[in-house]
């Protein structure tokens, strides 16, 4: 019922995106590594990001904002985040957050799941569909890898996807499947559905005896196709 | 100003581009999308309509004057003038599409989660506050989608029926909410729906919910409102992906 050139193609567009993120990464890794950065680090030190997430926004039309944040301790007391909004034209603009625990719009990201499993698991993670109030008031995905200096993982490189551009970037492909299919999360939340069945932000529930599931290779995010016969009412 | 967190940057985003004139032009024209001011209908003198909307004497002349080269409404002199209702701000079939094809799943999702909310909270109130008599008057009202013999008729007599709920619950704040959903969604929804085929389970779906309403049994008028919701918004969703991605003979 699923062929395997549409799960191959589903594969290969988050591998694409984690691949890109590595890069973004390594890349900031790298000028780290070559000014001899040691912690404390300042946040002059983080420079190249900027240039690195336009060029992954550039490439990635799909993102809205892209960057590092990095572990309080490292750079400061509070930590960093070097992360670039989408604005309008070909522009960006700095997230401005607030790192100061001593006040209300405390950006706490070290409790974020997309930091804090990444930093935890030192694996790639895929957080959401949720809705960041604190950062974007929007209905995002928010995709991230470890951030290493000295092979010590100190922060994530990552970047925010919203749902609607998700839509726009994988419905063709699932509506070539002939069933009910949607894309879930390892949380069994769907992403994308390619019918009215499956909503996005929906549990996709107990599956009947009827439904497929196939995981997708991407990372071990947890991802999975899953179909059920198509019923309509 | 400088630096504003997360959470304070969102207190101070723009604020939606609405001038008060246009917030005249829309309140009056989703009123005539919904059916609650109709064709033929004499408007409020201007003076009235100034002291009403508490806005100034030009203000309630910029969108009665906006509204007018619309051809949505016409100002006749003499002793039998006045301002009248004279069209319907009808968008056609292209432009409902171009609306829906606009909405993604998410926000659509979220629509109808907020129809749904706002349904069952009218309900829930409804069963405390409403009187028999009450229910007499939604139970007419359940059955006019059934009867509704146009594409607009069948928006009229939904709504109708979606925002008496709310009277019932004798809430001003869910009234206006409910219209403001309405006024993004009934006319997708019966754009979608086809009225011979589909106004009958619209007013069976109506007329359960009063029958929950009446036994005093929240949870069935809940659950009924929440399936009505899901089925509406169901078949806009899957009207919006056939028409995005057609797939040949196997949809």
């Amino acid at each position: 019922m699923i062929t395997t050139e549409i799960v191959e193609g589903l594969t290969a567009w988050f591998t694409d995106v984690y691949s890109d993120l590595d890069e973004l990464a390594r890349g900031v890794e790298r000028t780290l590594q070559g000014a001899g950065g040691r912690p404390p680090l300042a946040t002059q030190d983080f420079l190249a990001v900027k240039p690195a997430a336009e060029a992954f926004l550039g490439k990635h039309r799909v993102c809205e904002g892209a960057g590092v944040v990095i572990q309080p301790g490292i750079v400061g007391v509070e930590g960093a985040v070097e992360w670039w909004v989408r604005a309008t034209g070909n522009t960006t603009s700095r997230l401005l957050v607030t790192l100061n625990p001593q006040t209300a719009g405390f950006y706490d990201f070290e409790s974020l799941e997309w930091f804090r499993n990444v930093v935890d698991t030192g694996r790639p993670t895929l957080t959401g569909p949720y809705v960041d109030y604190l950062g974007m008031d929007k209905y995002i995905i928010t995709v991230t890898v470890p951030f290493r200096l000295d092979g010590n993982i100190i922060g994530a490189a990552g970047c925010d996807i919203e749902i609607r551009s998700l839509e726009s970037a994988l419905m063709a492909l699932l509506r070539r499947i002939d069933a009910d299919a949607a894309l879930v999360t390892n949380t069994g939340r769907i992403l994308l559905g390619n019918s009215g069945k499956f909503l996005v932000g929906n549990r996709v529930g107990e599956l009947p005896a009827t439904a497929h599931a196939i995981d997708l290779p991407v990372h071990e995010l947890g991802l999975r196709l899953v179909t059920v016969p198509r019923e309509t009412f | 100003m400088g630096q504003l967190s997360g959470v304070q940057s969102q207190v101070f985003r723009p604020l939606p581009d609405v001038l008060r004139a246009d917030a005249i032009v829309d309140r009056l024209t989703t009123a005539i999308i919904l059916g609650l001011l109709r064709h033929g209908e004499k408007l409020p003198a201007e003076n009235k309509l100034t002291a009403m909307f508490g806005v100034a004497t030009a203000t309630v002349r910029d969108a009665l004057q906006t509204l007018r080269d619309q051809g949505i409404i016409e100002t006749r002199r003499g002793r039998s003038g006045g301002t009248f209702i004279v069209g319907t701000p009808v968008p056609n079939a292209d432009q409902l599409l171009t609306r829906l094809v606009n909405l993604s799943m998410a926000e659509l999702r979220d629509m109808s989660d907020e129809q749904a909310s706002n349904g069952m909270a009218a309900v829930r109130l409804a069963v405390e506050r409403a009187s028999d008599h009450d229910f007499d008057r939604l139970e007419a009202i359940a059955g006019l989608v059934g009867a509704a013999d146009s594409t607009e008729a069948c928006v009229w007599a939904d709504s109708r029926f979606h925002i008496e709920l709310a009277v019932l619950a004798q809430s001003e704040r869910l009234v206006q909410t409910e219209m403001r959903l309405l006024s993004e969604s009934a006319e997708i929804l019966w754009s979608v729906l086809d009225p011979t085929a589909d106004r009958a389970w619209a007013a069976a779906d109506h007329r359960a919910i009063v029958a929950a309403l009446r036994k005093g049994d929240v949870t069935a008028a809940q659950s009924g409102v929440r399936e009505h919701i899901t089925r509406n918004t169901y078949r806009i969703v899957e009207h919006r992906l056939n028409s995005m991605y057609p797939t040949g003979g196997a949809r």
